[in-house]
């Protein structure tokens, strides 16, 4: 019996070694993915706000969050250097950094209720998002 | 008719106890991420809750005690320590993901920010308990249930996931275990929240407890089995069309819920702008009835233990230390929602936590049920069980895994 709850524990401890020691590429891909996430959740939030079918007052709340979103992707990518040394890691940030300004960006056009710069953002937003997505499961933005 | 209308109104209360913030949150989360897959996940949590809410009531309506009592008072105060302290935490963290997705409701609809909502969220759930009658509280869950029912506020996301017509062949796969096609340990978190979401501890003992106050007796165990079967039943309806209509809408899109302002992007598509208003009003009108059953179930579990008066109907001068302790943990858990915690991360991780801490709840509560002393020619059979200790178990082996996962960011 005693021997079993060793093996288990033993079994508990490799499995949660195994998960939580995170890879440079791993803390990329989920750095990207959790970007094209925010990225995907803006594009809607806008395309919404567009047809008017939500409030202004949401919008601006959804692309803030979204905003704070990606800086936080950002902030993960940076705390991890070996994962920016590589050449793909790099890349990744700097698109993250592209979509978190084109975000804030979609907040103010929103406030200034600017419906044509807004249109002109999102198509902005998706591209550089493609950017990043040959790295991730491929859910598209 | 007086058992039809009982049966009706404990229907509508279950039904309307079930969505709450953990539950829409939970599913929103897991069918953005894995689609239909964990359709399972919920189907088996439902048949557990379900199965648990009929045993809480059946033991209350045999034995006149309700769960916190009788395992007090079959076990012992020191054994009883220790699934008390486990729920009163547990408790604390679901109430202040309550009250949180309350404030979250408005802040959707008004784009203030969250701190403005906090206090008058907790102040209105504590007004109601100070002033009102457990019977008040009852019916005014079931009557926010029905009007939720009639306007589709609730029901809106079994509409939704009609309209959106999704792959049906594909969401009957959902109700059979797969394995993950991407982030295994996120699949058994999400599996893991998804259990705790539904199968709360709170709601056994807030069952139980409101059984006691009505003074159910072996003649209601029919009822009883309506009620639980069916009000958990809808509810899991409920759940489902959550994850379903989340699968449909924001899983294609590549949107994995982090925040409130995504999971309500949901209802847009299918119901244009009222889709906003729809998910604002389900979760608010979800999270305040959960609020107040869990604030009470709090009150009820603490003077159960310690042997004070103890009932909603007595006003607050005759019952004063059961009236302090709902009005502690509401204030307590306002403050946890003021401290700046995410209020989403803190509604999972509470639903994780929550399948680690059941068996310490369930299983002498398992022993009770097949107790002739309690519960007569009515103890528990093989089926039933069975059935819990299965779903329990494996939750919790599944939850020894994925959380310390999850927490250590694997």
């Amino acid at each position: 019996m005693r021997r079993l709850a060793l093996l288990a524990t033993a079994g508990l401890a490799l499995a949660m070694a195994g998960g939580c020691s995170s890879s440079p590429e791993d803390t990329r891909r989920e750095a990207a993915e959790g970007a094209l996430s925010w990225a995907a959740g803006a594009r809607m939030t806008a395309e919404a706000w567009s047809a008017r079918r939500v409030t202004s007052a949401f919008a601006r709340a959804g692309l803030e969050a979204a905003q704070r979103g990606l800086e936080q992707e950002r902030a993960r990518l940076g705390a991890a250097p070996r994962a920016l040394a590589d050449a793909r890691g790099a890349v990744d940030a700097d698109a993250i950094a592209t979509l978190s300004v084109l975000v804030a960006r979609m907040q103010q056009a929103v406030e200034r209720g600017d419906g044509a710069g807004l249109a002109a953002l999102e198509t902005e937003l998706a591209a550089a998002a493609r950017g990043l997505q040959p790295s991730t499961r491929g859910a598209g933005t | 008719m007086k058992n039809a209308l009982k049966m009706l109104l404990g229907i509508v209360t279950s039904f309307a106890g079930f969505i709450e913030v953990g539950s829409l949150s939970t599913s929103a989360q897991a069918g953005s991420v894995f689609g239909f897959q964990l359709l399972w996940a919920l189907a088996l949590a439902v048949l557990g809750v379900a199965a648990l809410v009929e045993m809480a009531g059946r033991m209350a309506a045999c034995s006149h005690h309700s769960l916190a009592a009788a395992i007090r008072e079959h076990f012992g105060a020191h054994f009883h320590a220790v699934p008390f302290l486990a729920e009163m935490l547990l408790d604390l963290l679901v109430l202040a993901a309550e009250i949180g997705g309350m404030a979250i409701a408005v802040r959707l609809l008004s784009g203030t920010a969250l701190v403005f909502w906090v206090l008058p969220a907790a102040l209105l759930v504590w007004l109601l308990l100070w002033k009102g009658t457990f019977g008040m509280i009852q019916n005014g869950v079931s009557w926010l249930g029905l009007v939720s029912v009639c306007f589709g506020v609730v029901g809106a996301f079994v509409v939704a996931l009609v309209r959106l017509h999704p792959a049906w062949g594909e969401v009957a796969r959902g109700f059979v275990p797969s394995a993950p096609h991407h982030h295994p340990a996120r699949y058994a978190f999400m599996a893991v929240s998804i259990l705790g979401a539904t199968i709360s501890p709170y709601l056994l003992n807030f069952y139980a407890s409101g059984a006691v106050e009505e003074k159910w007796s072996e003649k209601d165990l029919m009822v009883n089995r309506f009620v639980a079967w069916l009000g958990m039943g809808f509810g899991g309806m409920i759940s489902m069309g959550v994850m379903a209509v989340s699968a449909s809408v924001l899983h294609p899109r590549g949107i994995d819920v982090d925040s409130y302002e995504q999971a309500a992007l949901m209802l847009v598509p299918p119901f244009g702008r009222w889709g906003l208003v729809l998910f604002a009003a389900s979760l608010g009108v979800g999270c305040f009835g959960a609020a107040l059953e869990i604030a009470l179930n709090v009150a009820y579990t603490v003077a159960q233990a310690l042997g004070w008066n103890w009932s909603e109907d007595l006003a607050p001068r005759d019952d004063a230390r059961f009236c302090l302790v709902y009005t502690a943990v509401v204030a307590l858990a306002a403050l946890v929602v003021l401290s700046g915690i995410d209020p989403l991360r803190l509604t999972l991780l509470s639903m994780a936590l929550t399948v680690m801490v059941l068996p310490i709840v369930v299983f002498p509560f398992l022993v009770l049920l097949n107790d002739e002393a309690y519960l007569g020619g009515h103890t528990n059979g093989p089926l039933g069980n069975a059935v819990v200790v299965v779903i329990v178990a494996a939750g919790f082996l599944m939850a020894l895994v994925a959380v310390p996962l999850e927490i250590l960011g694997g």
